[in-house]
């Protein structure tokens, strides 16, 4: 019977708490309701509680309601371990930051905070897409440059003179080193994939120097992948091979070998003494049967040898 | 109408939290873009790329030939002097396919001194040129062996076929007179492809 009354007075209670709570927050407006529930971290409440009224003025025109907005989502966002496209949390705290930065009235404090909110926003975008370069599958390139796209797009509204290049050469180096790595296991040999995933490699690198040229890695990885795709043709010589087969695979392999010889030269160039480029071509050298010029090298690795 | 200031306060904070957790981040941002974190391929294939293709040619020399008759022997043999990376293709690619009826059996001789002492082979591939190719030209001379080399005048100096580099790649030259002389009928379609027919 006691327990049956303590019961009752609980319910009682906390209905009666619930009547208040409600009370007092149907008397604030969604941004302070918005708010409390953040403070609290509540984040899901403080999104429903000012998503809807932001369609509505006068939150539409609101600096400081976006502001708030755009944190509640980038707390949802964070929470929510999402990543790529899945990541829609992230895709509209941005929009809200920036939203947020175009109206006249947000207070010079929530701009600057904002604009760091936003600039963590861009580079987790970048990070997202190096996540996904090191997990890498053809079928994600889309989103990977996608989310590129983005993070280039949100700095240069940031900071509208910022120069990316060393950041997007970055980024293709990585995926023509993840479809170099791809070629590099065989589990394409031979198949009509083979071929689309070495222009692939070779064409991403080519990109990554179009904004370097200066980038060592990318000259010496487009001279490797060039070389090695042709040794892989080589390799499947036997003794099914025809005359006139063999001809042709040799044009195609010395075209490939040539082709290696220049950016292997300018890797060269920019690090002489690197012992990797130095064996690159005297194995060149030697592929393309001009043995004085890749013996030439290898007297250069056996002095770089001594002087270690 | 509530104060907003906490909730900015806390935005800060988080903020601060968020941004000092990335400046691990930040740093391997400016690594990458730096270079310093630059990796590259796994290297240059280290695969002797011209025994692929000698090997090869020796195999198609063997298989389009026309032999003389040896009804005593078991199986045909190339022999490979002075070239190890060769004679491991060929063992690894060619060994026990048939040349005509006879299975194809791979010798290697690490010097000329080594096959002469116990000289082997329908096919021999030289590797020295000069007077080491003319010695094992001399030994041969009356038999029915296709001495092929890798070596400047190596025509000149017995060989009858010789591998030469064009225009970066692996081609070769033939002295047919000389094949004739030791009636050995060489291919049409090793003829076809020979940068040259005589010495």
């Amino acid at each position: 019977m006691m327990r049956t009354f303590s019961h009752l007075m609980n319910t009682s209670v906390l209905a009666g708490l619930a009547v208040s709570l409600s009370t007092v927050l149907s008397a604030q407006t969604p941004i302070e309701t918005a708010s409390r529930f953040a403070e609290s971290g509540s984040w899901d409440a403080a999104y429903d509680a000012l998503k809807p009224a932001m369609q509505q003025d006068p939150y539409r025109s609101d600096g400081h309601a976006w502001y708030v907005l755009g944190f509640v989502q980038k707390e949802l966002h964070k929470a929510s371990g999402a990543t790529g496209e899945e990541a829609v949390f992230r895709t509209e705290a941005a929009q809200s930051f920036q939203r947020a930065l175009s109206l006249p009235n947000l207070p010079a404090a929530d701009r600057e905070t904002a604009r760091k909110a936003l600039d963590f926003l861009a580079r987790s975008y970048f990070r997202d897409a190096i996540q996904w370069v090191e997990g890498f599958t053809p079928n994600a390139e889309p989103m990977i440059l996608e989310l590129m796209g983005r993070y280039e797009a949100i700095q240069t509204s940031l900071n509208p003179g910022q120069d990316l290049s060393p950041q997007r050469a970055d980024l293709h180096r990585y995926l023509g080193q993840a479809y170099a790595q791809l070629l590099e296991t065989e589990r394409f040999a031979g198949l009509p994939e083979e071929q689309g995933l070495f222009e692939s490699a070779t064409s991403h690198y080519q990109e990554s120097l179009s904004h370097d040229p200066t980038s060592y890695a990318s000259q010496y990885n487009l001279a490797i992948a060039l070389y090695n795709h042709g040794v892989r043709q080589l390799k499947r010589i036997n003794h099914t091979t025809s005359m006139f087969e063999l001809m042709e695979i040799q044009d195609v392999c010395v075209g490939l070998f040539e082709q290696s010889l220049i950016p292997m030269r300018k890797a060269q160039a920019q690090r002489p003494d690197r012992l990797e480029t130095l064996k690159g071509l005297m194995t060149i050298y030697y592929a393309l049967s001009q043995p004085e010029a890749s013996e030439e090298y290898r007297v250069k690795i056996e002095e770089q040898l001594r002087n270690r | 109408m509530m104060a907003l200031r906490p909730i900015r306060f806390l935005f800060d904070l988080r903020l601060n939290r968020t941004m000092a957790l990335n400046m691990v981040w930040l740093f391997s941002l400016v690594l990458l873009s730096s270079g310093a974190f630059a990796q590259v391929n796994a290297g240059v294939d280290e695969t002797d790329t011209r025994a692929i293709m000698q090997a090869n040619f020796l195999f198609h020399f063997a298989a389009s030939n026309e032999w003389p008759e040896e009804p005593e022997a078991d199986d045909f043999h190339i022999a490979v002097i002075g070239n190890f990376r060769l004679y491991e293709e060929l063992l690894d690619k060619y060994a026990l396919k048939l040349i005509g009826a006879l299975p194809l059996k791979i010798d290697f001789f690490d010097a000329v001194d080594s096959f002469l002492e116990r000289p082997a082979g329908q096919v021999v591939y030289c590797e020295p040129g000069g007077g080491e190719l003319l010695r094992v030209a001399q030994q041969l001379s009356d038999e029915p062996v296709l001495l092929v080399a890798n070596s400047e005048a190596a025509l000149a100096n017995g060989a009858l076929i010789n591998f030469v580099a064009v225009g970066n790649r692996i081609r070769y030259e033939i002295n047919a007179d000389r094949a004739r002389e030791k009636g050995m009928l060489i291919g049409n379609k090793i003829m076809s492809w020979a940068v040259k027919t005589s010495p």
